[in-house]
């Protein structure tokens, strides 16, 4: 079927007598109804040229417009890459901005918790320290209440020893009296009086031996 | 006929074209790069909220230091330091002869509190005691599960000679029968040193679980102590404590 469009017509068709050219998509009856021409025939291109050339034609404008509708497509498409790098490039030095801030305020919180954690440990230190000063002044106060308790179980003894020795040393006295004038009393008497003057004397020795034991402990 | 289809041809040839390019301009197009994704106003990963540790110490101190106590037992005519520890909120475990015979038991803490005692219990076959507090004490330390072994390390924490809070560590060197024939079980040893008036202190491990109690001191340096098994065994027993008599 291709043809060569410099080549001799070819074969009429079967109506007869040439025809004019007619558009390749001419509608039949137009086709049909056409009358003879009398000029001398024209040439014309075969159909299958034609064909090619129409299809030719309707690839070229469709291929005009396709690539009229791409790059159309293209500068949009590009136009909104370019808005969204700028988006982007802002929104990096926006963050980029927040970075360096949070970094130099991390930093200052590091060199704050840094001084607090050494106020810490001094702190700590301190507290122990005052704990143990606290400590040592109530053993201090301890001992001492230890020692005052003694001194005073101490001084309690040795009161109870001299009022012993005191009642024992009068009894002795009063009991030297009546043996000088045991004439003058019943004899029973100075005798029962003999026996309270030892207890009391026994008392005084008693108390006494407590005050040793009171002073060795 | 025959020119009814050749007319009819370049129609549909050229909608088969008008398809074929737009088919090709379709392509073309879906070859292109699409619009970019929306910008989004951060692109900064969720931070999560800061939070306290649930086992932080108010005051800088650790459980520890906040759970051992030093005691001044008062006897008659005779003042004596030692130290004990916290097992639970009233309740502190110290070595027997720090309290025994004590007339009065006086505690003060880390921080130099002062709290009274309600009664203390001595163990009847091991160098341990309890002692109870009316108010309510700072911390208390867990007991471990098991004895230490030979080469674990332990710290101990007490309050040497009566001084200050000290911490002392080392390394579990043997177990030995009691050189002092106050514990009927077996006692172990450790290289950490300790000074009279460290009797009652917690022997931790490294997490500060207690493992033992402090007892005596050998030579060189070395520190006595009665195992946890001991300690558990008494707690678990304790109607076989015995009240704590004053002296005089």
């Amino acid at each position: 079927m291709a043809t060569d469009v410099g080549s001799a017509p070819p074969d009429p068709p079967d109506e007869g007598g040439p025809q004019p050219p007619s558009p390749a998509a001419g509608p039949p009856s137009t086709v049909a109804s056409a009358s003879p021409r009398t000029t001398h025939p024209r040439r014309r291109w075969p159909a299958s040229a034609r064909v090619t050339a129409s299809l030719l034609g309707i690839a070229l404008v469709a291929s005009l417009v396709a690539g009229a509708l791409v790059t159309v497509r293209l500068l949009d498409t590009n136009q909104r890459w370019q808005d969204s790098s700028a988006q982007w490039e802002a929104l990096a030095r926006k963050h980029g901005e927040q970075a360096a801030k949070a970094t130099g305020e991390a930093d200052q919180l590091q060199a704050d918790l840094d001084e607090t954690k050494r106020q810490l440990a001094t702190a700590k230190k301190r507290i122990t320290a005052l704990a143990h000063e606290k400590a040592a002044l109530g053993d201090k106060a301890a001992t001492s209440q230890e020692t005052s308790d003694y001194q005073s179980r101490v001084s309690q003894a040795a009161g109870t020893v001299a009022t012993a020795l005191d009642r024992c040393v009068d009894g002795e006295r009063q009991l030297l009296t009546y043996v000088e004038h045991a004439d003058q009393y019943d004899a029973a008497d100075v005798a029962r009086y003999r026996d309270d003057v030892e207890k009391l004397c026994a008392a005084a020795t008693d108390a006494n031996d407590a005050l040793q034991s009171s002073l060795e402990s | 006929m025959a020119a009814h289809l050749m007319t009819a041809q370049p129609s549909r040839a050229r909608l088969a074209a008008a398809l074929v390019v737009g088919a090709a301009c379709l392509g073309a197009c879906s070859a292109l790069p699409g619009p970019p994704a929306p910008v989004p106003s951060s692109v900064l990963a969720p931070v999560a909220a800061p939070t306290t540790p649930a086992d932080l110490s108010p005051d800088g101190f650790d459980d520890a230091h906040r759970a051992t106590v030093r005691l001044l037992s008062i006897r008659c005519g005779e003042l004596a330091t030692g130290s004990g520890f916290a097992i639970d909120a009233h309740t502190l475990v110290t070595a027997r002869h720090v309290v025994g015979d004590a007339r009065e038991v006086r505690i003060s803490t880390y921080d130099g509190h002062d709290l009274t005692s309600s009664g203390s219990a001595t163990a009847p076959d091991a160098d341990l005691a309890i002692v109870r507090t009316d108010a309510p004490l700072p911390a208390s330390l867990p007991l471990a599960d098991a004895d230490p072994q030979v080469g674990d390390a332990v710290h101990v924490v007490g309050y040497p000679k009566g001084d200050a809070l000290t911490v002392t560590s080392g390394h579990v060197t043997g177990e030995h029968k009691d050189p002092l024939d106050v514990n009927a079980e077996p006692v172990l040893v450790a290289d950490a040193t300790v000074e009279p008036g460290s009797s009652g202190s917690p022997v931790l491990d490294d997490d500060d679980a207690v493992v033992g109690v402090v007892y005596a001191k050998g030579t060189n340096d070395t520190t006595f102590f009665v195992p946890v098994s001991t300690l558990r065994a008494m707690l678990d027993d304790e109607d076989s404590l015995v009240p704590t008599t004053a002296c005089g």
